[in-house]
């Protein structure tokens, strides 16, 4: 539980990461891409008047 | 490189890459993209159809097609309507259209009472779902007529031209509209009760929202439009560019009055306001070579002719598309004494 704790804490940028090998930044470069996504995907800029075909 | 340069690479990398995915994908599934793509592969010389989503609903190319025939003036014809858009997404459409190489006979508009007067200013919340035509369509110098006041009339006009620009760069920005779209269906479908009723254009009680603020805002807009002091012409600077560009390639412009329903009928087409529009729209439209077409009341109109607050039903529109052929029929039979056909 403390380990779950202390990585939702990291995430969140509450504690600083300690990032060693260069797999752990391109991670980080992976994460920040998926928190833009996440972002981009719910923004929310819609109509109710669009017939697109998805 | 410092290890974070590692990271920011990364990221952008995939941001980039995403990027490129929606530049192939977007197209493919934005029924603007596909309609333009469907009329530029049919060729010059056609009738180019135009308007809003109540156009695409009278449109039946069926019905339209024996009609012409019966006059020995059948083409090819391309339908251009494209629902949930206003006057500036038609001109819009039809300078894409043009801009492509295309040169159409005639463009015949479909018009509602003031469907065709300028619109309020735009900015780029607007420009979604199929209004992100604005964005798809554009060039970076449309900022200065998508937002007026740009650059420094005000804040607001600084920081829509800029979000504008931002939003059309990149394939991101073009359609993300789409997106939130299929973001919304999961949500609906995680918090909904149920389904709504729903056609082609969206769902029925929408309609009936969406009629009523037409029809409430009509009158004052035609009376707006018509004062003095606005100047003529009186639909303002989009149909104005719109006629320049159709000009430019010798067609010629039909304009349509298409049908409504009773009430609507009551509270804005048949007052005084809209007919002193007509009236001028006739007249403006005469003296440049162009036609108004009225066919706002044909005798068989009911309300049960809708399939919704505002749009014709199947049998309807195949009904109205063969009046309109026969109207059509007199006009191009004109135009073919003037012009080769193909």
């Amino acid at each position: 539980m403390t380990r779950l704790i202390l990585l939702l804490e990291s995430m969140s940028g509450a504690h600083p990461l300690r990032l060693t090998g260069r797999l752990g930044w391109i991670g980080l470069g992976i994460w920040w891409a998926i928190l833009f996504l996440l972002v981009y995907v719910t923004i929310g800029r819609s109509t109710k008047f669009i017939y697109v075909d998805f | 490189m410092p290890r974070v340069l590692l990271a920011v690479v990364t990221s952008l990398a995939i941001v980039v890459a995403i990027d490129r995915l929606m530049a192939w994908y977007g197209p493919l599934h934005f029924i603007p993209e596909q309609q333009m793509r469907t009329a530029l592969s049919q060729g010059d010389e056609c009738l180019l159809f135009l308007g809003d989503s109540r156009m695409a609903a009278a449109f039946d190319g069926t019905a339209l097609h024996a009609k012409l025939t019966e006059y020995g003036v059948d083409r090819c014809v391309v339908n251009l309507a494209i629902g949930a858009t206003d006057v500036s997404g038609m001109v819009m459409t039809a300078r894409r259209y043009l801009s492509a190489g295309r040169r159409p006979l005639v463009a015949v508009v479909g018009k509602v009472a003031d469907s065709i007067i300028d619109p309020a200013p735009a900015n780029p919340d607007s420009m979604v779902g199929n209004n992100a035509l604005h964005l798809v369509w554009s060039n970076p110098g449309d900022v200065f007529s998508e937002v007026s006041g740009f650059p420094f009339a005000n804040v607001r006009a600084f920081d829509d031209g800029g979000r504008f620009l931002f939003d059309r760069s990149t394939a991101l920005g073009r359609y993300q509209s789409q997106v939130s779209i299929r973001v919304q269906r999961v949500q609906n479908a995680l918090v909904s009760a149920g389904p709504s009723p729903q056609n082609r254009f969206g769902a029925v009680v929408d309609m009936a929202s969406l009629e009523e603020g037409l029809r409430l805002a009509a009158v004052a807009r035609l009376e707006t439009a018509l004062r003095p002091s606005r100047g003529s012409p009186h639909f303002g600077s989009w149909f104005t560019r719109f006629q320049d560009d159709l000009g430019k390639v010798g067609a010629s412009v039909v304009v349509v009055e298409l049908p409504m329903p009773s009430n609507y009928r009551r509270q804005v087409t048949e007052t005084s306001q809209a007919a002193a529009y007509q009236k001028w729209l006739k007249e403006a439209l005469a003296s440049r070579g162009d036609s108004f077409v009225d066919l706002g009341r044909p005798p068989w109109l009911a309300d049960s002719s809708f399939a919704d607050a505002l749009h014709l039903n199947g049998s309807s529109a195949a009904r109205l598309s063969a009046d309109l052929g026969a109207t059509l029929g007199p006009i191009l039979q004109k135009s073919s004494g003037r012009r080769p056909t193909r």
